[in-house]
């Protein structure tokens, strides 16, 4: 289990970098269900905004995107995974 | 053997907190940019990676090239050197034009001093849902911000919105929203163009400006930067206006290197 997390870490890392956003977000998705308490994603969102966020009229200048959408995905995937697994 | 029972009283209280917490700091971000020592140092570690990144997508091609028969080698090679041949008549007379245009600027001494630095692609624009790309050049090579960016010879597409010691991250004029001054073909008209995304562009002019399909769309004043080219147009029957959808003649998704304007100036208009 440690090592599939930390190969999907190293996954999650290249897809930043080279892969377009949507193909980064499916995969946090699915890490999000498939990990406890993934708190990593905020990471990468954050790696994202930093790396290519500009204040243009994108998002109307808000220049934090994916670290907020993956915050509010970490917590509710793992608000549904707690229920489920209940 | 007795076990303390645990207490939901201070749930909520912890609850609220937490909440309260997640509120300040969303208030926060929407406010703060993201800190420019934060950017270079994720630039920094990056960029060999992208760089290592190009070397395997050149690589790749050059083995798929050669993974090719000779045969599909001799037709391709045909078909572009034809294809060189007829652009190599279509530009004669548009050297002539831009000679003709530097000599008739320089007798009204209105001569267009601009050194423009290459640089590297180094992230397309679908890496995020900025629609900004990373260049390799930046305050090292004179980039600022607010430098326009070119592709090809004279095709405007963005400018420098972050720069860094040796990077810099580039926004598109096509970024959907993103508002600037257009100068519609030969008919001398300015207009307020907006960015559709992916390279496409509208503008609204009035009902009766003669304008077709293939007419160029040039940045104002007497820089010959080009934006696209007139794909589309739209007239809505009871509308005064008509709506022109203009696109840039190079695929920003294949770009590889730019060229960066040094002090260029394109007045860019903030988006309500």
């Amino acid at each position: 289990m440690p090592h599939r997390r930390l190969f999907a870490n190293i996954f999650l890392i290249l897809s930043v970098l080279y892969f377009p956003w949507w193909v980064t977000t499916a995969f946090v998705v699915v890490c999000l269900f498939l990990f406890t308490g993934m708190y990593e994603v905020v990471f990468y969102g954050l790696l994202i905004d930093v790396l290519y966020g500009a204040h243009n009229s994108v998002g109307e200048g808000f220049v934090w995107v994916f670290t907020l959408s993956y915050l509010v995905a970490l917590v509710f995937i793992s608000y549904i995974r707690k229920s489920i697994l209940m | 053997m007795n076990y303390h029972l645990k207490s939901s009283v201070h749930r909520p209280r912890r609850r609220f907190r937490f909440v309260l917490l997640f509120v300040v700091a969303v208030v926060a971000f929407v406010f703060v940019a993201p800190p420019a020592f934060l950017t270079r140092l994720a630039h920094t570690g990056a960029m060999p990676l992208w760089r290592a990144g190009d070397s395997v997508r050149d690589l790749g091609a050059a083995v798929s090239a050669v993974s090719l028969s000779k045969q599909e080698l001799l037709q391709r090679n045909q078909a572009l050197e034809e294809q060189l041949q007829s652009m190599q008549l279509a530009v004669l007379d548009r050297n002539l034009l831009r000679e003709e245009n530097r000599e008739l600027k320089e007798m009204l001494r209105r001569v267009d001093e601009e050194e423009v630095v290459l640089a590297r692609v180094l992230t397309k624009p679908n890496r995020s849902v900025y629609d900004t790309l990373i260049i390799d050049a930046g305050t090292e090579h004179g980039v600022v911000v607010g430098d326009h960016v070119l592709a090809g010879d004279r095709v405007v597409i963005g400018e420098v919105a972050r720069v860094f010691g040796k990077s810099a991250v580039v926004s598109l004029f096509s970024s959907p929203g993103q508002q600037f001054d257009v100068e519609v073909g030969t008919t001398g008209i300015s207009e307020t163009a907006e960015g559709r995304g992916g390279g496409n562009f509208a503008v609204n002019v009035p009902r009766d400006v003669a304008v077709t399909v293939g007419d160029t769309i040039v940045a104002p004043g007497i820089s010959d930067e080009i934006f696209g080219t007139v794909e589309e147009l739209y007239v809505e029957p009871a509308s005064s206006f008509k709506t022109i959808l203009f696109k840039s003649p190079v695929n920003i998704f294949e770009l590889r290197f730019v060229g960066v304007v040094i002090h260029g100036s394109i007045e860019i208009i903030e988006a309500e």
